[in-house]
């Protein structure tokens, strides 16, 4: 079942043997990548390509077996500069002239309120229920806290179902789990990239599942309005390009709000994307961990879970149709007809309401004794409010949430599936026992869940002020220093071209410029751990505390600022007096 | 059409992983809706499969109660270490330095914390194992290991048999029905050579699940010098370390050897999660000198992470020896030997009273025992012991059967006697229901049995005839008590 681990063979258009350095940078979660200097000179990526996790490694560890040796090497490699962090980190008292982590995607803006929270006397229950094996979807209550958090927090038009959702220990479980259960070995995912890149590691760990890039481009062509724009058009070409080297694509990864872009897909796109999912039959997992921390109201983001049912036209036109439905004669007992197409929990797919069709015209002319045009007409009708569904393929659509960032709590480790699939529900949980959390933080969870008063009086305008203040702050910094970047309104991060400041652009410059960062004792994530097309661009996280940010922004711009007056100078190190 | 959405949504791997869970944790879903409740719901289900220690509720509940455990720091709420909170590495080395009796200190870097023991066997076995690489495993062996080593590290386990059937007939209180030797290893490694497999590694669980028995020292490093002859992993499982309740037994742990045979493929696993009965805190523990091996595991602390609120508490438990010393293991010991004692004494009544063998083992250690309940069933086959299992379901009662633990014969059933004393009784008596009723249904197959027969056969009605007089003249109380 698992392919095994050789190198393939590859296309000379795509950029394979990125995806290695690209997880070695991922296995810290976000912000902690590392380019491995081994990966320069390559050539630049074309639309699309499918990351090969296998393609670059050499190790020798006796005592491993063959993958043990590549996901070893994930590591190590990572390991790097994660010790040079943790070895050397910054504390305002105890070590000045430590390196500031402006590379993990953290929200440090609200720790005092949720610690208050979090030690409020309500959390400290411990019943011998909570310290027994659960059930592995997650205990009841807890679920059902979740369904209808998500209901009110993604507005969905109707209350989402406790059955629904699974509970796992992290985003990552729900990534792994997902891959395992939705893919063969060795089939692929599409992705748009830059993406955060430490899926990569999720899905090939255990599952052993790819992913496939759909290489976006900072520069606004065509008909796109905005940098790294993803199209139904450029997922399309990718799917092609991937299939045509015999790469089984099951499933696209939509990441909404994104990192490390900082925008939101509007749901007319989101529908689009999920247009071309149901076409191709591809299951869709979208990871919406950074729902609550979009801080630009205007953004308009919306939840996949959000997306509106009908318009007011289609229900009038439903309504109608009831209506005229239970008075032809025959016509009530023959509302199992109508059903599949109209009841709002349908989950037939809009494939399957064309199919049902014919059926529904003949059996609607029969019993209404309607003349076949006007059979057609219902039957039109039907069709244009099928196409009308709330998601096109809500059995192909998968919906992960977490914690660890719009509460800022990455180290309690809480995660969940939304999904209607039953059998992939299922699925998933049968792996829970090995993605468990314990029963006491499930019950805490529930508990803040619960606690909407909080939330909406207390923690959300607060941390939205916050990050809103933090990112004003970082963007103005950089536009002092005349660096262009994106920033959508959501998320912590600015993903900043740095493109002027690489003396060529190759992968090799971006990573010398990333040591310069680090050398200077700022940490940043380099645009290749997420799979960027052109070397040069940067994340910056700003959810941090207001000092920390002063700092590293110092540091920044002092590298930026030597660096662009001696280009070509070797990069000088820091004396680590002059922090103080 | 059901079908057909299966197979649409799901993987073939998905698929089998469902199905396969489906049919394993049936009961268990079964009990999760209707749990026995000695108020609220005395009809519910009682569950003696669940390997989970009950009888200690009360202590750890008041312990994790206590205001010490009610920390919140930045560093508990982002992202940790990847092996665990360096806090808590710390506290395990120094835990099991104290409890395995290590010669040396036992070091933090060695400690891979992951969110339990399954999760820790599945992502050893990912490291050490290529897709179609083997362990050699004594049965019965942990349900969770199994799943585990199929689905995620896509391995497989090649059952060691223990059973020999001429001492299962003339057991007596010294013979072992289920002992693990060098000869079966030697044995069943070949057998799987021959057969081309790539055998990797030995699992060893000590104190050792099928039978609650405490390897010897000696037998231990027999085991590892097995292994090292044959340049075999050994994983030792060590989850019931501090639940040997005889006192006079010693557990001797593997990090307790003063040197190792081959310590770079050594590697123990072990929770507190059974000992202190808090499997719903989800927590597991690697140790390893193998550095190789510490890191290769480092990816999969994100996939089977554990909350830095819950690491945090463990450290705390962990830290408090005055409490676990003098509390908690005194307490534990004597209950779990009471309960033992309790079923043991259960299972004696019934095999008086209904005259048949229960072929029941457990020495000092542990939360359940196995039971062999061959002699109830007509004939002994798997699907008669599923019957049983399902008598027993009927009854509100459920156990683990031996087919879902490899076992290669039929009869054998696992029942946890970990549990409070009024469940357990509670549970023992639907379990004397429940084997009543299976005598009866015996007797009434072995007449029908020997009605069928032809009449020229005379050796099964009259083996029948036999057995069932001598069973009646048994259920007859008062000939009991006058006896």
């Amino acid at each position: 079942m698992y392919t095994p681990l050789q190198k393939e063979s590859r296309a000379p258009a795509t950029c394979f043997g990125s995806a290695t350095t690209q997880d070695v940078g991922s296995s810290h979660q976000d912000g902690l990548e590392r380019e491995c200097p081994r990966n320069t000179d390559r050539k630049l990526p074309g639309l699309y390509g499918v990351g090969d996790p296998t393609a670059m490694f050499s190790s020798d560890s006796s005592c491993l077996s063959s993958r043990g040796k590549v996901i070893k090497w994930f590591w190590d490699s990572a390991e790097e500069g994660y010790r040079t962090y943790h070895m050397d980190q910054y504390d305002e008292d105890k070590n000045p002239s430590g390196i500031i982590n402006l590379g993990t995607s953290e929200n440090k803006l609200c720790f005092d309120l949720l610690s208050r929270r979090l030690s409020q006397s309500d959390m400290l229950r411990v019943e011998p229920s909570l310290l027994q094996y659960p059930d592995w979807r997650g205990h009841p209550f807890l679920r059902e806290e979740v369904a209808k958090f998500l209901s009110y927090y993604c507005k969905s038009p109707a209350p989402l179902k406790p059955e629904n959702v699974v509970v796992l220990n992290g985003g990552a479980s729900v990534f792994s789990a997902l891959a395992t259960v939705l893919c063969e070995a060795g089939e692929a995912f599409l992705i748009p990239t830059p993406y955060y890149g430490a899926i990569t590691q999720h899905v090939y760990l255990y599952g052993n599942v790819r992913l496939a890039f759909v290489y976006l481009d900072s520069e606004v062509t065509g008909l796109d309005t905005r940098p790294f724009q993803l199209t139904v058009e450029k997922l399309e070409l990718a799917l092609q390009g991937a299939k045509s080297e015999g790469v089984k694509v099951k499933g696209l990864i939509l990441i909404n709000p994104q990192n490390p872009l900082g925008n939101v897909y509007s749901p007319r796109e989101l529908q689009e994307f999920l247009g071309f999912a149901a076409r191709h039959k591809l299951h869709v997992i979208v990871d919406e961990v950074y729902m609550l921390s979009v801080f630009e109201e205007s953004l308009g983001y919306r939840s996949v879970l959000g997306l509106k049912r009908w318009s007011l036209g289609t229900e009038l036109v439903i309504e109608a149709l009831w209506k005229s439905w239970d008075q032809i004669p025959g016509g009530v007992c023959r509302s199992d007809l109508l059903h599949p197409v109209l009841s709002a929990d349908s989950v037939l797919q809009p494939h399957g309401a064309l199919e049902a069709l014919p059926e529904t015209l003949r059996i609607t002319a029969h019993v209404a004794d309607w003349t076949w045009p006007g059979a057609a007409v219902c039957c039109f009708l039907l069709l244009w409010i099928s196409g009308h569904k709330r998601l096109p393929d809500p059995q192909r659509t998968h919906v992960m949430w977490a914690t660890s960032k719009d509460f800022g709590m990455s180290g309690l480790r809480f995660g969940t599936l939304y999904t209607e699939n039953r059998d992939v529900a299922t699925a998933v949980a049968s792996l829970c026992r090995y993605h468990g959390l314990s029963g006491l933080l499930q019950f805490q969870m529930a508990q803040l869940l619960r606690d909407r008063d909080w939330i909406n009086q207390v923690y959300l305008p607060e941390n939205h002020s916050r990050l809103k203040a933090a990112h004003t702050y970082v963007s103005g910094e950089l536009r002092a220093l005349g660096v262009p970047f994106l920033s959508g309104g959501a998320g912590f991060f600015l993903w900043v071209d740095l493109r002027k400041y690489l003396r060529q652009g190759t992968w090799e410059e971006e990573m010398v410029l990333w040591r310069r960062f680090l050398d200077s004792k700022v940490l940043l994530s380099f645009g290749k751990a997420f799979e960027c097309k052109e070397p040069g661009w940067f994340r910056v996280i700003f959810a941090d505390k207001a000092h920390r940010l002063r700092l590293g922004m110092q540091r920044l711009r002092r590298v930026l600022e030597g660096k662009s007056q001696e280009a070509e100078d070797i990069p000088p190190h820091q004396d680590p007096g002059e922090q103080h | 059409m059901r079908a057909s959405v299966l197979s649409n949504s799901l993987s073939r791997r998905g698929v089998h992983i469902s199905t396969l869970y489906k049919s394993k944790f049936k009961s268990y879903e079964i009990y999760h809706r209707d749990k026995y409740h000695k108020v609220l719901n005395t009809s519910g289900f009682l569950n003696l499969s669940i390997s989970e220690n009950r009888l200690c509720t009360d202590l750890i509940t008041e312990r994790l109660c206590q205001s010490d455990m009610n920390y919140i720091e930045d560093v508990i709420l982002q992202y940790p270490n990847s092996t665990g909170h360096p806090f808590l590495q710390a506290a395990v080395a120094q835990f099991l330095t104290c409890y395995c009796r290590a010669p040396h200190c036992l070091s933090v870097k060695n400690v891979v914390i992951l969110n339990g023991c399954c999760a820790v066997f599945s992502a050893l076995a990912t490291v050490l194992c290529d897709p179609g690489d083997c362990f050699l495993v004594p049965v019965p062996f942990h349900y969770g290991f199994m799943f585990g080593s199929k689905f995620f590290a896509y391995i497989e386990l090649i059952p060691v048999y223990l059973e020999k059937q001429t001492v299962l007939q003339f057991i007596n209180a010294d013979t072992q029905p289920l002992e693990l030797n060098v000869r079966k290893l030697e044995q069943a490694l070949h057998e799987a050579r021959t057969r081309r497999k790539k055998v990797k590694g030995l699992l060893l669980t000590n104190p050792e699940k099928p039978t609650g028995d405490i390897y010897p020292k000696e037998l231990l490093k027999e085991y590892l010098e097995f292994a090292k002859r044959h340049e075999l992993h050994v994983v030792v499982d060590e989850i019931y370390m501090l639940s040997v309740f005889d006192e006079s037994a010693r557990f001797h742990s593997v990090l307790s050897l003063e040197s190792l045979p081959d310590p770079n493929k050594t590697h123990v696993i072990w929770s507190p999660t059974k000992d202190f009965g808090i499997s719903g805190l989800c927590f597991g523990v690697l140790y390893t000198q193998n550095e190789d091996v510490v890191s290769a595991m480092s990816p999969f602390g994100y996939l089977h992470s554990v909350s830095g609120i819950t690491q945090y508490k463990l450290c705390r438990l962990l830290q408090d020896r005055d409490w676990i010393n003098k509390v908690y293991l005194p307490t534990n010991r004597s209950r779990l030997w009471d309960a033992h004692a309790y079923v043991t004494e259960q299972l004696r009544q019934l095999e008086q009273q209904y005259n048949f063998k229960i072929i029941f083992h457990n020495r000092c250690s542990g939360l359940y025992m196995w039971i062999n309940l061959k002699k109830l069933l007509e004939p002994c086959t798997f699907k008669e012991e599923l019957l049983l299992h399902r008598r027993f379901r009927n009854h509100k009662l459920i156990l683990c059967r031996g087919r879902s633990y490899m076992f290669k014969k039929p009869g054998w059933f696992r029942l946890t006697f970990a549990e409070n004393p009024p469940q357990l009784k509670e549970a023992m008596h639907r379990f004397g229901k429940a084997i009543e009723e299976q005598k009866q249904h015996w007797i009434e197959k072995m007449l029908k049995d020997a009605i069928e027969a032809e009449p020229g056969d005379p050796t099964v009605p009259r083996r029948a005839w036999d057995q069932m007089s001598t069973s009646t003249e048994k259920v007859d109380p008062a000939r009991n008590s006058a006896s």
